[in-house]
C-alpha cells in the first residue's frame, strides 16, 4: 500500500504532509509518557509486518496491521505508523521520504477508523470476548480496504489513469483484508484474555 | 571493431528476409552476411531488413540470453528496423524478430568477455535475505529499545 517516490504530483505530496502533520500534532497532544512503550512495540510490529509478502496472483501484498495498530493504540497509533513508515522508507525503500506524509494518511485514517468502529461496536457487544474479537477482525479487514481505496483515490488525484492494474490491486487487497481480519481477531482475542486494559476505550478516551 | 559471423541456417529458409546488423557507427550491411560492432558502452545494435532493403520497422523482438529458454527482454525495432540491447554476459545471444505477414528472423550473436561493457556483471540483488533480516532486527531493536527506555524512566520517577 506504500506509494513510492516519483509517482505523485507535488500538490498531493504537500497535501499529504499537511494532513499527516495535523494528525501527528493531534496525536502528540494526547499522548502520555506511559503510553510510549506500547506505541513503540506496535510500531515495531508494523515496521516488520511490511516485510512479510504474500503472493496474490501476479502481484504481491504485505501485511499492514494498520487496523490492529489503531485498535490497540487509539489516536497515538499515528505516531507508531509514522515512525514505522519512516524506517521502512529509509531502510528498505518501501515508500519514500517525499511520500511519507501521504503514506501516513493512507495508514493512519484506516487505523483511526478501525479504532472508532471497534470502540463503538465493542461497547454494544458488552463484555463478550468473542464478539469483541470478531468486531476487531472485521475492523482490521475493513481498514485494509479503506487503505486500498485511499491509495487509488490518491493516485487518481495525481492524475494517474486507473486501469486493470487498479482492479488487480483492489482484488489483491480484498485477499489481504481476509488475512488481516484473521490476524486482528486472533491478536485482539489474546489481548482481551491476557491484558484487556491494554486496549483503549475509544479514540480519545483512555481506560482509567 | 567489425566482425562478421556466418549466417545462421534458419536465415536461409527465409528467402525474403535478410538482415543487416550494425552498431550505431557501423556500416549498414544487407544480404546474408551479418556484421556487428560493439560500442564503447557495450551496446549491441542490430538492423533487420527484408532483402528488398525495406527495414523491418516496429517489429516485435525477443532477446534470449545464452542458455535461457525464456526471453531476457522483449522490445520492438524502431522505424529503421534497428534494435539495441546491452548483453551482460558472454555466450550466444539470440534475437528473434517477427515482422508482419509471418516474416521474421533469428539471429545468433556471439558475445565474448571483451565485448561486455564495464560494470556489466550481473547485478546481485541489492540486499540478501540475511542482510534484510539483520536490518529488520536492528530496526525492531530500535523500537523495543525506545519502549524499554521509557518503561525504565517511568519506574525511576515513581
Amino acid at each position: 500500500m506504500h506509494i513510492s517516490e516519483g509517482v505523485l504530483d507535488s500538490r498531493v505530496i504537500i497535501g499529504g504532509y499537511a494532513a499527516a502533520a495535523g494528525l501527528t500534532a493531534l496525536a502528540l497532544s494526547r499522548v502520555r509518557q506511559e503510553e510510549i512503550p506500547k506505541i513503540a512495540v506496535m510500531g515495531a510490529a508494523f515496521f516488520v509486518s511490511s516485510l512479510l509478502h504474500f503472493k496474490v496472483g501476479v502481484t504481491s501484498v504485505h501485511l499492514s496491521l494498520a487496523g490492529l495498530v489503531g485498535i490497540v493504540l487509539g489516536l497515538p497509533s499515528v505516531l507508531a505508523l509514522l515512525a514505522g513508515l519512516l524506517f521502512q522508507a529509509v531502510m528498505f525503500q518501501h515508500g519514500g521520504l517525499s511520500t511519507l506524509g501521504v503514506n501516513t494518511v493512507i495508514f493512519a485514517v484506516p487505523a483511526l477508523l478501525a479504532c472508532l468502529l471497534y470502540s463503538g461496536l465493542g461497547r454494544l457487544a458488552g463484555g463478550r470476548r468473542v464478539v469483541r474479537s470478531l468486531i476487531a477482525g472485521a475492523a482490521s479487514a475493513l481498514a485494509v480496504l479503506v487503505g486500498a481505496a485511499i491509495v487509488l483515490a490518491v493516485l487518481r488525484l495525481s492524475g494517474e489513469e486507473l486501469t486493470g492494474i487498479a482492479y488487480l490491486f483492489s482484488l489483491a487487497h480484498a485477499a489481504l483484508a481476509l488475512v488481516e481480519g484473521v490476524v486482528g481477531f486472533v491478536v485482539v482475542q489474546q489481548i482481551l484474555r491476557v491484558k484487556p486494559e491494554m486496549i483503549p476505550a475509544g479514540l480519545l478516551r483512555r481506560r482509567s | 571493431m567489425l566482425m562478421s559471423i556466418g549466417a545462421p541456417s534458419s536465415w536461409r529458409l527465409r528467402r525474403r528476409a535478410a538482415a543487416g546488423i550494425l552498431l550505431l557507427a557501423a556500416l549498414p550491411v544487407f544480404g546474408h552476411g551479418t556484421e556487428y560492432e560493439i560500442l564503447a558502452g557495450g551496446l549491441v545494435g542490430v538492423r533487420a531488413a527484408f532483402d528488398t532493403g525495406l527495414p523491418m520497422a516496429e517489429a516485435p523482438v525477443l532477446i534470449f540470453a545464452p542458455g535461457e529458454s525464456g526471453p531476457e527482454q522483449q522490445t520492438t525495432t524502431d522505424r529503421r528496423g534497428i534494435v539495441c540491447f546491452a548483453p551482460d554476459r558472454p555466450g550466444t545471444w539470440v534475437l528473434q524478430i517477427r515482422a508482419q505477414g509471418g516474416h521474421g528472423m533469428r539471429i545468433n550473436l556471439e558475445v565474448d568477455e571483451s565485448m561486455l561493457p564495464m560494470g556489466a556483471e550481473r547485478q546481485e540483488a541489492a540486499l540478501t535475505a540475511w542482510q534484510k533480516l539483520a536490518m529488520a532486527a536492528c530496526g525492531v531493536w530500535g523500537f523495543l529499545g525506545t519502549a524499554l527506555f521509557f518503561r525504565r524512566r517511568r519506574r525511576e520517577t515513581r
